[in-house]
């Protein structure tokens, strides 16, 4: 179907369906070139609805990049809508791009973001509305490459059967590396010297050899997994000739220009703001935290970097707030002197400036207080647990005392309402450890009333904690669902009346994404029957189906709990041990069993535990300077003395 | 403080934008243009921008009317200099002028305003013309909109036949648009025609205030008197 045709047929469905303006395009800053007139075409997927999809950053950096190359266009394709689905399938329209409204399918590179696992089925909504065959190995010469990158895949294998090739890392680079892979071999075998037919099938898999050349990517089917009979994994390995046996990720040494032309919606967004990272990784070493553990190392921009794209961004978006993204902003070394310039620049423009992840500490407040913009919105803190046995097996260690001190300034400088996010069902979690979590928050509330009486808030989000691969509690088991249930009923029992507020994670949803996050790549047919059986939208409490993906396991022999809540032999194999982020497996081990001694480790800008970051990058590292990075330097042996 | 007005079109690209979220598209076109504008005072300061009358979503507008106060006074030619270049695809502007700042509010003075609706449909002008002519003949059309019931009959000032083609037609209808006796929706309208589901294209086209009124072709660089 034409891009005139899709026009014509959605002025009919369009007027149908819930929110339109989320399907049209046309947004300030996005990106029209002439379909025809350049040779490379990329589509940026996001599985999710427009609103989550705009406010994902990842894509709004490769959107920057590929469409700064002349000869390459990169346009938007969001998840529809369940009612805009149907509208589809039954007016016939393909998945089309915002920018030009050409189908997913007249791409040459379809590149899937996934930072989280539930988007999983998503995907295959997507490439089935594009007329893109689900399975990689059904596609040929007349598809695009389907690719897919973010936090999610750095356990790709879940996704193996449907993803061409994976890149594990940061994409700033890869991306451009893979366009050029792929036209590189295309113009090389433009004169096929077989028949047409053969030579073209014979092309998509030299395509894919030599995208598995560049480092970082993983291309799942020159990879052959073996199993053990207890269907653990015995090994993952190459089954063709020079592949390395771990895929090693790709960081860039130095964060690259941030992203300042930011595409500006014409609707309400969840992240209706520019962003940008002020610095990217994280040296607090959280052990359930998987951003904490893939995105090593350190890497902080200047103050006046900063500065200057704050700038830029608001200049050429209008965007009335920009948010400083961090993993934890107390820990950027400059963070005092980043908000007073920030404040003194942009006090008195009815801007708002957010800088989430503060550290639960007085400073904290001091820092929003300069941001302050006359809206008294809520404050955040994740004190993620409530006692001090859970507080050191997670490693993330604050006092009540600090937080009650704390709770009080943020209260006594005018704010009103406090949220806390805590996560149940860390490892060896009691009954206690959830009721000290009720009586925290309400201590939190009593702080509050002696300040500001009724008008007092604390609303408490309580996630289920989901061991993830590549942390020190990959090992753990997902806690049962009698107890998860059993610990949402004590807290909905104990956080209710006036001021109180609870938000959690249906047990549904938690399981879902945890036989996802750990899954090895025979899920691929679990997820492919659940999404026939009606599976999609994991992510969202009212529309996860765990039927559908009980029946599906089941049809495929294989069992949740086995991915979930088996317990996992310290040294067993694990389905994504051949994607190398750098961080070593017996750190993660070793930290694992410090936290069940009950030790902690201090921050890793104070004191180096040898993660396994500078050995991957030595080289790296060396050319790079010294403050580039919180890891310690790398001095050549040569000149070492 | 200086108060400007500004008659802007809304194209295909931005018809499913509603009113609220056309506002904010406006605040951030000025502050790309770096505009001095002025806030209300208080808790929650706000831009001092109002706009005539919400356009329905699904419709595009030659005839959008907005005001903005700015804190420093700047030549309406100057503004519309700054403006042009931040605007997103599918919002033209027709014109700036200057306004008194002690000038009524838009809506105050907002009385009716005028759609062209193009309909798909195969009927002959004959056909078309008994629809048109049943509902001007009514004496009252009941009808129910978000669980009220309400006469939509004296919200339809006037309603002609513009064109007939052999596969649509083109109406024009002039609705009530004000704030103290009510304002008719053109879908409305349609529904009330017995064209409730047929495909149509609804564009506004002039809106009439007490002292005056705009459309796409008539306000570039002046409002006119009646």
């Amino acid at each position: 179907m034409d891009t005139t045709r899709i026009e014509r047929a959605l002025d009919r469905i369009l007027p149908k369906v819930e929110k339109p303006a989320r399907y049209t395009g046309g947004e300030f800053n996005s990106v029209i070139k002439d379909w025809n007139a350049t040779p490379f075409r990329v589509a940026l997927a996001f599985p999710d609805i427009y609103e989550l999809g705009m406010s994902n950053l990842g894509l709004a950096i490769l959107y920057d990049i590929l469409n700064r190359q002349p000869d390459v266009l990169a346009e938007r394709i969001y998840a529809p809508w369940t009612d805009m689905e149907a509208q589809l399938r039954g007016a016939g329209i393909p998945l089309y791009s915002l920018e030009s409204k050409h189908p997913l399918s007249e791409f040459d590179l379809v590149g899937f973001s996934l930072p989280y696992e539930q988007l999983y089925t998503n995907v295959l909504t997507m490439l089935d509305l594009g007329s893109i065959p689900l399975l990689a190995s059904e596609r040929d010469e007349r598809h695009p490459f389907v690719i897919a990158g973010g936090h999610a895949t750095y356990n790709p294998d879940p996704m193996a059967d449907f993803v061409d090739a994976f890149v594990i890392g940061e994409g700033e680079e890869v991306i451009v590396d893979i366009v050029r892979a792929i036209q590189e071999i295309k113009c090389q075998m433009s004169t096929p010297q077989e028949s047409w037919g053969q030579a073209v099938k014979y092309q998509r898999v030299a395509i894919l050899r030599r995208l598995a050349d560049i480092p970082g990517v993983y291309v799942p089917r020159f990879y052959a997994v073996k199993y053990n009979d207890d269907g653990t994994v015995a090994r993952v390995m190459p089954n063709i000739e020079g592949l390395p046996a771990r895929v090693t990720k790709r960081i860039v040494p130095i964060l690259p220009p941030p992203v300042t032309r930011f595409v500006v919606p014409f609707v309400e967004v969840t992240h209706n703001r520019a962003a940008i990272e002020i610095q990217r990784g994280c040296t607090r070493g959280c052990r359930f935290c998987h951003a904490g553990m893939v995105t090593r190392p350190v890497r902080e921009r200047s103050v006046q970097e900063i500065l200057d794209a704050v700038d830029a961004m608001l200049r050429e978006t209008g965007f009335e707030e920009v948010a400083l993204l961090s993993l934890s902003s107390s820990d950027y070394t400059r963070i005092g002197e980043l908000v007073r310039a920030i404040s003194q620049r942009y006090g008195d423009r009815h801007l708002s400036i957010s800088l989430p992840s503060l550290r639960i500490e007085s400073f904290s407040v001091e820092l929003a207080e300069m941001l302050k913009d006359g809206r008294r919105t809520g404050f955040t803190f994740a004190p993620e647990a409530a006692t001090e046995v859970m507080r050191r097996r997670i490693n993330k260690f604050i006092p009540d005392q600090q937080l009650l001190d704390t709770a009080h300034e943020v209260f006594s400088r005018g704010w009103r309402t406090i949220k806390l996010y805590f996560m149940m069902g860390h490892p060896d979690e009691t009954l206690e450890d959830v009721q000290a979590i009720a009586d925290l928050a309400k201590a939190v509330l009593r702080v509050g009333r002696q300040v500001h009486g009724k008008a007092a808030q604390v609303n408490i989000g309580c996630s289920t904690f989901v061991p993830k691969p590549h942390t020190p509690f990959q090992w753990v088991t997902l806690d049962s669902e009698e107890s998860i249930r059993e610990k949402q009923r004590l807290l909905k029992r104990e956080l209710r009346g006036p001021g109180l507020k609870l938000s959690w994670t249906e047990p549904e949803t938690t399981l879902v994404e945890a036989f996802l996050s750990r899954g090895d790549r025979r899920l691929g047919a679990v997820i492919l029957r659940a999404w026939q059986l009606g599976a999609k939208f994991d992510a969202w409490d009212e529309y996860v189906k765990v039927a559908a993906w009980r029946q599906a396991f089941g049809e495929h022999g294989l069992d949740p709990e086995f991915y979930t809540r088996r317990p996992r032999p310290i040294d067993e194999v694990f389905p994504w041990d051949h994607i190398d982020i750098a961080v070593r497996k017996n750190y993660l081990s070793r930290d694992y069993m410090m936290s069940q001694q009950g030790e902690t480790r201090v921050d890793c800008r104070d004191h180096c535990f040898a993660c396994g970051i500078l050995p991957t990058f030595t080289q790296t590292r060396m050319n790079t300077p010294a403050e580039a990075w919180e890891c310690p330097p790398v001095v050549p042996t040569h000149l070492r003395t | 403080m200086n108060r400007y007005r500004i008659t802007f079109t809304r194209d295909r690209t931005v018809r499913f934008v509603g009113h609220l979220d056309l506002a904010k598209t406006w605040e951030r076109i000025l502050r790309r243009a770096d505009l001095p504008v002025a806030y209300s005072q208080g808790f929650h300061p706000l831009p001092k921008i109002t706009f005539a009358s919400a356009l329905p979503v699904g419709c595009t507008s030659e005839a959008e009317l907005m005001d903005v106060v700015l804190t420093e006074p700047l030549d309406s030619s100057s503004l519309l200099q700054r403006l042009t270049p931040v605007l997103p695809a599918g919002i033209g502007i027709a014109s700036v002028v200057e306004a008194p700042l002690n000038a009524p509010a838009l809506q105050a003075e907002l009385r009716w305003a005028e759609y062209a609706v193009s309909i798909e449909t195969e009927e002959p002008q004959d056909h078309v013309e008994t629809r048109v002519r049943s509902l001007l003949d009514a004496s009252s059309l009941m009808r129910e909109r978000r669980g009220k019931s309400y006469d939509l009959r004296p919200l339809v000032l006037s309603l002609a036949i513009e064109d007939v083609r052999p596969s649509s037609a083109r109406l024009v209808m002039r609705l009530m648009a004000d704030a103290n006796t009510g304002t008719g929706r053109p879908d409305e309208v349609l529904a009330a025609l017995g064209w409730g589901d047929a495909p149509a294209q609804i564009h506004r086209r002039k809106l009439g205030f007490e002292t005056f009124q705009v459309s796409g072709q008539a306000t570039v660089g002046t409002t006119l008197k009646v």
